[in-house]
């Protein structure tokens, strides 16, 4: 009885373990995926400030001296491309983010893949068997063994998934090291067009009326417009503060391949995304 | 000089040309003057646009050449989830074996 209720506890820890180590896997695959839907949002931003900002240089090029269909172009067509860059980069994040999204899938499974191509050979004499019972029209009675699959698979899963991760760890990391340089440069250019559209709109929208001869005709409007170009450079410095956070990501992806993540590691993460959310968000509401 | 860095002197550049008092200036000269100064600015936001889409376009390429592994990875994950599929439907199959055999022994033990 006591050699039993030994297996017992060490067997519920072993439970236990898996099933945390499991939430971790799945922790981490949700971490990836909200990683690559902030990313996402910050793509889109980059090509709407980029256009913007040229909007404001082809203005004050056109107020300094009369323009042509060509130095329109010239300007322009940079937008064309960064925009189709763009289209490139999200595609291959919404790609990443589909991969964490099935990780996640995986995680949260209850059952084994391992244990799947193992028992996949005995799958049709099993049907078999259970069609002639069936036959005898027994009642069913699966309740124990619903159970004990449960325990079995929990570890399995924490096999396939750790497989996955061995194979795949050095491409993952190695893409979340290019992205970081990616969200880099992205964040560089942001804030350059930022501060090109805001210090450009400035003149036009505020300063301009604000030292014309004729009276600024809506105050309430002039007012506006200067909170919304004032308030426009911070969000685009927070975003290359939010940067950080993909660096940490990484991290947190080889602590995991280390079997060293804790928890409170994860949750900073998140925060860190939802940051680079809300910013991105916020710049993108920006007038 | 890096690519980096000629980036960002060429930021601060157009910072300055086109910050509101210089083009205050640029307004009061001659049209021609004002002509050349505007196609000189348009060149120089040019180039930085150029430079900014090189960079990702490095980027892209960088990200395009690890494709093919996440795409294998995204494969294996789609039929370990089949796989798992496959499994729960053999779990349910097989605890449905095990009890209904269980009540044919015990109908025939009794």
């Amino acid at each position: 009885m006591r050699v039993s209720s030994a297996f017992g506890m060490v067997a519920l820890c072993l439970i236990v373990a898996g099933c945390e180590t499991q939430k971790q896997y799945a922790s981490l695959a949700d971490l990836g995926s909200a990683y690559a839907s902030a990313l996402d949002r910050v793509l889109v931003l980059a090509g709407t400030a980029s256009v913007d900002a040229t909007s404001e240089r082809l203005l004050q090029d056109r107020d300094i001296a009369p323009q042509t269909a060509a130095s329109y172009q010239k300007l322009s067509d940079i937008d064309v491309k960064r925009l189709a860059l763009i289209d490139d980069l999200r595609k291959h994040v919404q790609f990443l983010g589909a991969y964490f999204g099935l990780l996640k899938q995986l995680a949260a499974s209850d059952a084994p893949a391992q244990s799947g191509k193992t028992l996949e050979g005995t799958a049709s004499s099993v049907t078999m068997l259970g069609k002639r019972l069936r036959k005898n029209d027994l009642a069913l009675g699966t309740d124990v063994f619903t159970t004990l699959s449960k325990i079995a698979v929990s570890g399995a899963v924490h096999g396939a998934l750790k497989t996955e991760l061995t194979l795949r760890g050095d491409t993952i990391r190695t893409e979340l090291n290019t992205e970081e340089v990616l969200l880099a440069a992205l964040s560089g250019d942001i804030e350059h067009a930022m501060a090109t559209t805001r210090e450009i709109r400035e003149a036009r929208s505020v300063i301009g009326p604000f030292i014309a001869a004729e009276p600024i005709k809506n105050y309430d409007e002039w007012i506006a417009s200067r909170k919304a170009v004032l308030n426009m450079n911070s969000p685009a410095v927070e975003l290359a503060a939010a940067s950080t956070a993909l660096g940490k990501l990484r991290e947190t992806f080889e602590e995991l391949m280390g079997g060293k993540l804790d928890d409170d590691q994860i949750r900073a993460l998140e925060g860190d995304f939802q940051t680079m959310t809300a910013v991105a968000d916020t710049v993108k509401k920006c007038p | 000089m890096t690519r980096d860095e000629v980036l960002k002197e060429l930021r601060d550049l157009e910072k300055q040309v086109r910050g509101a008092d210089m083009i205050q200036f640029v307004k009061q000269q001659a049209v021609g003057l004002r002509g050349q100064f505007a196609a000189d600015l348009a060149t120089l936001s040019a180039s930085i646009g150029a430079i900014e889409n090189a960079q990702l376009a490095d980027i892209a390429s960088r990200l395009g050449k690890l494709s093919g592994a996440l795409k294998a990875g995204i494969k294996d994950l789609h039929d370990s989830l089949d796989a798992v599929d496959r499994t729960v439907a053999i779990f349910t199959a097989l605890g449905t074996v095990v009890g209904l055999a269980a009540k044919a022994a015990g109908l025939a033990a009794g």
